[in-house]
């Protein structure tokens, strides 16, 4: 290599080492991570009773006072599958958690939420909502 | 060397290399689809194959990106290094089968363009953590369709070497646009510590290789070596240098290969201009410096290759003085004569 | 946004599309003025060529418009 580019590679690298922490910090501080999730719940949603219920095809979500229990009936196909809070119109608030597989899921929450959304940010759709 | 250009300059370790490269290649994706069935058997097959090749690609990518540092700290590494290009036009298939796939899954079924539908999904780019991470993993795939598509060395003669190897330095762009694509888009969906702690120890590792070896680099262009009246350069004593050999030295930033053959001394500047190898590391062989990397020849006294060919190196001017060699740090315009210095026979 | 994206995707089609056609003139003709080492290549090693033509054709260009630069 010719020092001009010696040096353009040493810049570029002294870059990147400021620049990839930073995109790497900034896109997980609000991931949700699933194993912290399930590791808070076990212990506490064992505790209150459940407020209300809502049932479809797809999902049966119990919900309690400060954990949220869904259970997912069947695959999805899609890749990606997001629950959130969100509105009456199913506009989507704030991330609850994410599925994936048949199973039963329990995330912790604040305030119990009138609806949530499964949603895939992939494909930018909409796979169910339900209402409580 | 030949008249015209080969498809691929295929010899024995080349072969065998790539055939190492395609059988691990196609034991990763067995092993990824084992391990996922296995342990999230409702995997649908769609987003199996999207993960396997998108993983693979940065799998490779990680490598590829090692090999530079690696051989500059160890030359054990070097016959990598000969071979990277096709290490980079598989990890471009690689992830072009996986943006493809994700184009046609994602985006193929709606009545507007594919391309469209993937700038404008997602339309928060105000937004950090919820950016339209597939452009990101676009972009990237644009730089190394540039790359792979480019790699023959019709295209490095062509653009020349500095755009050539310009073109090819965006591979750190690419990086960065990947890790992005990675840490917004795919830890979204599924958080899995797994991938997370392998970006960030690849992440370490290779910024850690390129900065060491950099600064080693930096620190070896910095020595300094001794002056004469009229700013010849001290470098070294003949007896220093092996017959049909060389010796590199740094001078003013630049590297300088000063050879011995034949009773004479020549220098010229280190870098081939086929692709960058060190003629300094390489032999005289039938009276040309012969380029360690891919053989390509440069006569000694006038940097030039012999005829057909037209590749020129810069050349240097040298004295012996008492048996100590001293170099003109002026460089000549590449491919000029100058005349070898003889070393008397004492 | 999408206005910006539009054009961006346009320039970029329009791009290859010029990419493509300088593409088929380069390999088959415009190549061997620049390089003459393309007089004796065989066509399935200039296909091969192609794509990164089309990806690099603003470099090419100016070669075989003003080729003895060579």
């Amino acid at each position: 290599m010719t020092s001009g580019l010696r040096k353009a590679h040493k810049y570029s690298w002294l870059l990147l080492i400021i620049l990839i922490p930073l995109i790497m910090v900034f896109a997980l501080k609000d991931v949700p991570l699933l194993s912290n999730n399930e590791a808070l719940t076990t212990f506490e949603s064992s505790k209150g009773n459940i407020i209300k219920t809502a049932e479809n095809d797809l999902l049966k979500v119990s919900v309690r006072s400060n954990s949220i229990e869904v259970i997912l009936k069947r695959t999805i196909k899609n890749a990606s599958s997001i629950i959130y809070n969100s509105d009456s119109k199913g506009n989507k608030n704030h991330i609850i958690g994410q599925i994936s597989t048949v199973g039963i899921y329990t995330f912790n929450i604040e305030t119990p939420p009138k609806s949530i959304v499964l949603y895939d940010n992939l494909k930018g759709e909409l796979i169910t909502k339900l209402d409580f | 060397m030949g008249l015209n250009y080969q498809f691929v300059l295929w010899n024995k370790h080349k072969k065998m290399y790539d055939k190492i490269i395609v059988l691990s290649m196609l034991l990763y994706l067995i092993l990824f689809a084992v391990v996922t069935l296995v342990f999230n058997s409702e995997t649908s097959i769609e987003t199996l194959i999207l993960r396997a090749f998108g993983s693979l690609a940065i799998v490779l990518l990680h490598i590829i990106l090692v090999i530079g540092p690696l051989s500059r700290l160890n030359t054990n590494f070097l016959p990598i290094l000969y071979n990277r290009r096709h290490l980079g036009v598989s990890m471009f298939i690689t992830a072009l089968i996986h943006g493809g796939f994700a184009l046609i899954q994602f985006h193929a079924l709606g009545n507007t363009n594919v391309f469209y539908s993937l700038f404008t999904s997602n339309l928060d780019y105000n937004s950090f953590t919820n950016f339209p991470f597939q452009v990101l993993g676009f972009f990237a795939l644009l730089i190394l369709f540039a790359m792979a598509s480019t790699s023959h060395d019709f295209f490095l003669k062509n653009l020349s070497p500095t755009v050539w190897k310009r073109l090819h330095m965006l591979v750190y762009l690419a990086y960065a646009l990947i890790i992005g694509h990675v840490f917004l888009g795919a830890f979204q969906q599924e958080t899995s510590p797994f991938t997370i702690g392998f970006l960030s120890v690849g992440f370490i590792v290779v910024g850690s290789l390129h900065l060491i070896s950099s600064f080693r680099e930096a620190k070896i262009d910095k020595s300094i070596i001794d002056k004469d009246a009229q700013g010849w350069l001290k470098v070294c004593t003949i007896d220093e240098i092996d017959d049909d050999r060389a010796k590199i030295f740094t001078v003013q930033n630049e590297r300088i290969a000063v050879f011995k053959y034949d009773g004479k001394l020549s220098a010229v500047h280190n870098v081939c201009k086929h692709q960058g190898g060190p003629l300094g590391e390489g032999k005289i062989i039938d009276g040309c410096i012969t380029c360690p990397w891919h053989g390509y020849q440069y006569l000694p006294h006038n940097g030039q290759s012999p005829p057909p060919f037209t590749e020129k190196v810069a050349t240097y001017e040298l004295k012996l003085l008492e048996n100590i060699i001293y170099i003109n740090p002026k460089a000549f315009e590449e491919g000029t004569e100058v005349e070898p210095t003889q070393i008397q026979k004492t | 946004m999408k206005l910006i994206i539009a054009i961006f995707l346009g320039v970029l089609g329009i791009y290859c599309a010029v990419g493509v056609l300088f593409g088929f003139y380069f390999i088959f003709f415009g190549a061997e003025k620049i390089d003459p080492f393309m007089k004796e290549t065989k066509k399935g090693v200039r296909l091969l060529l192609f794509p990164g033509i089309v990806a690099t054709w603003p470099f090419l260009i100016k070669n075989v418009v003003n080729p003895k630069t060579k």
